[in-house]
């Protein structure tokens, strides 16, 4: 057949199909509008960072690490240092701050140096829109506006810090980095960094990153500063392991990688709700081609050979999938635009996706047409005979064409995972849990329908055992549907649950005799100060610990750095590798361990002859060390060599003070400590506690727990609302595919319809038949989904999150609820024309 | 059972020993039983017989739209028992035009499209002309972007005679062609099918129940309970 005549009847049959099809272009506009959204989004979110990311940064060129930084000018490449770069020095730290009305706050501080250069990258605004240099002097700070919202201060009040006093020159109302600030340590000040000096914190060993940004002129390529990276990484000491060094490109690391996280998952979800479009597609393929058989088999006898005839019917639906996926895409590129509404700072500059909608316009279409396959082989299965007979037996179909069709449609859904994650293990593993997942829904399906098959009909009202007949139905195309609205439903429903188990968790993660606020960097001499006023709040529980803190110097002889360089190279998460090795390691002493810890191997303090250290059995794992293994630390410029003599487990959960290192008492006796501190007391005393600290001791840090936990507890909530969202779009395609699945057997519910009413039932009874048959599909598909959700989660909550707690029943059953009606409603609205039909215009229409 | 004698002219369509059973439940139901029949190029044949008596059953099989249970059946000399669904297709394609009681016009496609299929399958020349000329040889040139649900019983099969004779077809299988029609136009709509049948010189094979019709050909089988039990010349 030439490509002409497909077209040529492509047109035909498109003139009759448009409204039937309506459901096709629907399930198909939505599987391809939440993944072109989702790709949106993220080139969006990507062209954000990369347009930003010398603000993100603060610069071209950034030096970092928790020591003071030598002078980095003369360590540059000579281009660079000839083209009289501008730079800034930071100091980030946190630290209690107090008003004058003695009510304190943990804040973040960041301490400039070169502040008429600050920023180097981005825009800083302030209330009053004034140069920084006029605002920020040694004895003034900037505030963030949470401050003013909170009624503590107001410009021209007195904030004081490390127990100095500063006049509140002004707010921070935006800062080039605002994903800089840790959502853990408070709200931002800036000040300078002779003020900082003033208060006498950097002198008390807290802790601090220093950053020396870099800002060059215009011309300089990323490739001259790729240079000065690796320059300033083999000149500086500790480049490249103690100290980072990094260029605008690679900014915010930790973002990117956190998105990069994000984006893989949220492209799963989103090719998860295509994959049910697809099923969608081809319920509605299967039921339009029973309805289509008469024609199917005068095509035939005319002369059509049965792959002619799936050629034309794949030109069909190639041809539609192509509408809804051009709907989809247009719809979807929409999402940067509705990501800047309701977060007008993630606005920026709008462009056509144009990648994301052709990668999701080719994922519409190869997935409708695979889907499809399995359906139109059954055209080998239309004999010609039927213009003669309509019960004419059907043909066999090939074996292989089958197995072929299968595999392909398999083999496209491993390709489309792996397309939307870039990554085989994954795409492989979401395939395999998507094929079990629905093959656990579709057995279910059918079991249950079984099931309800066997209850004895005089049991069940008439009306209602004739609409779940319908259900019962052979060739009814409903479990199909129940399939797809239990894929979308435990999406939905297994999000819900995770989401609120965490956020309960979190909310209830102290146990009753938890510490509820830690103190760190008390000296020793402060002590005393420090039980007293715990007691004045009514502590129930004082506990605290003496730290040391230290760099790891050598694993078994081999450095840090070399540890280092050799892991950035083999492992996968780079930055943890470097962070475990690299990290202001906190070391404590004590004869006998903690009740929270156990003992798991190796024995405490028995060698004589060296130096022991008991590490934490995850810790060790991540160090790569074991019992025997030599650990040298360098304790301010002295180095301490230790030996693994114990490993230990640790209940973190308890909120105890618990240390990742234990060394044996008297070895560090002679290094420079500070204690840590954990108290329990009343909630109603936790500010008057922490305002009786900044007074008295204000470079002591105190964190409390039950904010730190209510406030991850509402990002936890927050983000569980997102994800659900992406859940019910599956949920949509698969009520697009009920009510689908209902039109497309229009005809066949009319004539039902008319036989009713010519038999007496009144529509309201109809309706009623109706209502059961749809209830029982949401019902069965929400019952399989609830139950399965529930077991995942609890599963996962149990294996992978340690959580003892079970998910939400209330929540399931509320699940399956709304999706009955869901059902109900959209069935009902499908079976509309069907019910207004006349009995007498139906039952004389010969079909 | 009386015997069909070949013309000397090779047959267009023939059968031997052909046998059709169908199962019903655990039942087999014989539907033919060891049929021989021989129709000769040109020839008009008519198949009479009460309802069940397995006449629309011989036109499938004889048509390759059906297999047989045994036997062997030979359109234009060639033996289409072993051929596949694909070569059985394409000799209906090329060789067999049908027009059926119930009419089987595709209801998304005009008058003139159903008429112009066809001649799109076979890729033939001047198909325009020919679907115009024949829609006007039967009378509906001024109906054709007419759907089939909006004519009558007796336009759409006047459109169906159009469809198959459009390629010319050398055989030509018709099934109650009047089955569904007034008597009136019935006899319009056969008087066209001989009619055409005579211009294409096509061999007409035609199964009803209607004496009248079976008048009209040259030779009448009678099948009864899957045999021909009786046979005449007119």
């Amino acid at each position: 057949m030439s490509p002409g005549f497909y077209a040529r009847m492509l047109a035909r049959e498109s003139r009759a199909a448009r409204g039937r099809f309506a459901f096709f272009t629907a399930c198909i506009a939505v599987g391809v509008a939440v993944v072109v959204g989702v790709a949106a989004l993220s080139e969006h979110i990507d062209r954000g960072l990369s347009a930003h990311s010398r603000e993100l940064l603060g610069g071209d060129l950034a030096v970092e690490a928790r020591s003071p930084l030598p002078d980095v000018l003369p360590l540059l490449p000579a281009p660079l240092r000839a083209a009289q770069p501008r730079h800034v020095e930071l100091c980030v730290l946190s630290s209690v701050v107090r008003s004058a009305s003695g009510h304190s706050r943990l804040a973040e501080l960041k301490a400039i140096a070169g502040v008429s250069d600050f920023p180097l990258a981005g825009v800083l605004e302030t209330t009053p829109a004034r140069p920084l240099p006029e605002l920020l002097l040694d004895d003034s700070v900037l505030v963030a506006r949470a401050f003013l919202d909170a009624g503590e201060l107001k410009p021209g009040d007195t904030l004081f810090v490390g127990g100095q006093p500063f006049r509140v020159a002004g707010v921070i109302e935006r800062e080039p980095d605002p994903l800089g600030a840790s959502f853990v340590f408070g709200p931002r000040v800036l000040m300078t960094r002779a003020g900082l000096e003033r208060t006498q914190l950097l002198a008390l060993g807290h802790r601090v990153r220093y950053r020396s940004l870099w800002r060059f002129g215009p011309g300089l390529s990323l490739s001259q500063l790729t240079a000065a990276q690796s320059a300033l990484e083999s000149k500086l000491p500790g480049g490249g392991s103690y100290v980072r060094v990094e260029t605008h490109a690679q900014a915010q690391p930790a973002l990117r990688e956190t998105l990069e996280r994000a984006r893989n998952y949220l492209a799963l979800l989103a090719l998860l709700t295509l994959l049910i479009a697809g099923a969608g597609v081809a319920q509605i393929v299967a039921t339009w081609l029973v309805q289509v058989t008469p024609q199917t088999a005068i095509l035939r006898c005319l002369g059509l050979r049965p792959r002619e005839v799936l050629r034309l019917y794949a030109a069909q639906i190639l041809g539609l999938a192509a509408l809804g996926s051009a709907l989809g895409a247009g719809l979807g590129a929409l999402a940067p635009r509705l990501l800047g509404r309701v977060y007008p700072e993630l606005a920026g500059e709008l462009h056509v996706p144009w990648l994301a909608m052709a990668r999701g316009v080719g994922l519409g279409l190869a997935l409708s047409l695979l889907f499809s396959l399995p359906v139109l082989i059954s055209v080998w299965k239309i004999s010609p005979s039927r213009v003669l007979r309509s019960d004419a037996e059907p043909l066999p179909v090939p074996l292989a064409l089958r197995a072929l069709s299968f595999a392909a449609l398999l083999a496209g859904i491993l390709g489309a995972a792996y397309f939307q994650t870039e990554s085989l293990p994954r795409a492989a593993a979401f395939s395999c849990a998507v094929a079990g997942i629905a093959a656990l829904l579709w057995g279910g399906a059918r079991g249950l329908l079984w099931a309800l098959g066997r209850v004895p009909r005089a049991r069940v009202p008439v009306l209602a055992w004739h609409g779940a007949a319908a259900l019962l139905r052979p060739g009814s195309g409903l479990v199909v549907s129940c399939v797809a609205l239990g894929l979308g439903n435990l999406v939905v429903l297994s999000i819900a649950l995770l989401s609120g188990l965490m956020a309960r968790e979190l909310s209830q993660a102290l146990p009753p005799d938890a510490p509820s606020m830690f103190m760190l960097d008390i000296q020793r001499t402060q002590w005393p100060d420090v039980e007293r006023l715990a007691a004045a709040a009514q502590a129930s529980k004082v506990e605290h610990a003496s730290v040391t803190m230290a760099r790891l110097a050598s694993v078994d002889g081999r450095s840090v750095e070399q540890l280092v360089r050799e892991r950035a190279a083999t492992k996968s998460d780079q930055d943890r590798e470097r962070w475990v090795l690299t990290r202001e390691q906190r070391i404590t002493s004590t004869r006998t361990l903690p009740e929270s810890n156990r003992l798991i191997e190796g024995r405490l303090w028995s060698m004589p002859d060296v130096n022991e250290m008991s590490v934490e059995r995850e810790f060790a794992r991540d160090l790569g060390v074991r019992i025997g293994s030599r650990l040298t630390f360098d304790v301010q410029g002295v180095p301490v060599p230790f030996v693994v003599s114990s490993l230990r487990q640790v209940e973190w959960r308890s909120f105890s003070v618990n240390f990742f290192l234990v060394a044996e008492p008297g070895v560090l006796d002679d290094a420079p400590q500070f204690m840590l501190g954990a108290v329990r007391v009343p909630a109603h005393a936790e500010q008057g506690l922490q305002d009786g600290l900044a007074q008295l001791h204000p470079n002591i840090t105190v964190v409390r727990v039950r904010e730190i936990l209510e406030r991850a507890s509402g990002l936890v909530a927050q983000l569980g609302i997102g994800l659900r969202y992406m859940g019910v779009f599956g949920v949509l395609v698969g009520v697009i595919m009920l009510a689908g699945a209902v039109a497309a057997s229009q005809l066949r519910r009319a004539r039902e319809v008319a036989l009713w009413k010519t038999l007496g039932l009144t529509r309201a009874q109809i309706v009623g038949m109706f209502a059961v048959e749809y209830g029982l599909l949401g019902a069965v598909s929400g019952l399989i989904s609830a139950t399965s959700a529930f077991a995942l989660t609890a599963v996962f909550a149990r294996q992978v999150l340690a959580l003892s707690a079970l998910p939400s029943v209330v929540t399931c059953v509320l699940g399956v609820l709304a999706l009955c009606a869901l059902s109900v409603l959209a069935g009902l609205i499908a079976s509309a024309r069907a019910l207004r039909s006349s009995p007498l215009e139906v039952l004389r229409d010969p079909v | 059972m009386p015997d069909s004698s070949p013309r000397t002219a090779p047959p267009s369509l023939e059968c031997r020993g052909l046998s059709r059973q169908l199962r019903s439940g655990n039942l087999a139901l014989t539907v033919l039983d060891g049929i021989d029949l021989c129709i000769a190029q040109g020839e008009v044949v008519a198949v009479v017989g009460a309802s069940g008596s397995g006449k629309s059953t011989l036109l499938g099989l004889l048509a390759g739209l059906d297999r047989p249970s045994a036997g062997q059946v030979f359109v234009l000399g060639r033996e289409i028992t072993a051929l596949d669904e694909d070569q059985l297709a394409l000799l209906r394609r090329d060789a067999i035009g049908f027009v059926f009681q119930s009419f089987q016009l595709l209801p998304n496609l005009t008058a003139r499209e159903n008429v112009l299929l066809p001649l799109e399958l076979t890729r033939a020349k001047s198909a325009a002309e020919r679907c115009d000329e024949l829609l006007a040889r039967v009378g509906l040139e001024a109906r054709g972007h007419h759907y089939p649900s909006q004519l009558s019983g007796g336009e759409q099969q006047r459109v169906a005679l159009a469809r198959a004779f459009a390629p010319r077809p050398r055989i030509l299988l018709a099934d109650e062609p009047t089955g569904n029609l007034d008597a009136d136009t019935g006899e319009r709509v056969l008087s066209l099918m001989l009619s055409l049948r005579e211009d294409a010189d096509s061999t007409l094979l035609l199964v009803t129940h209607d004496p009248r019709v079976a008048e009209r050909a040259d030779r009448v089988l009678t099948l009864e309970r899957g045999r021909v039990v009786a046979e005449r010349v007119s």
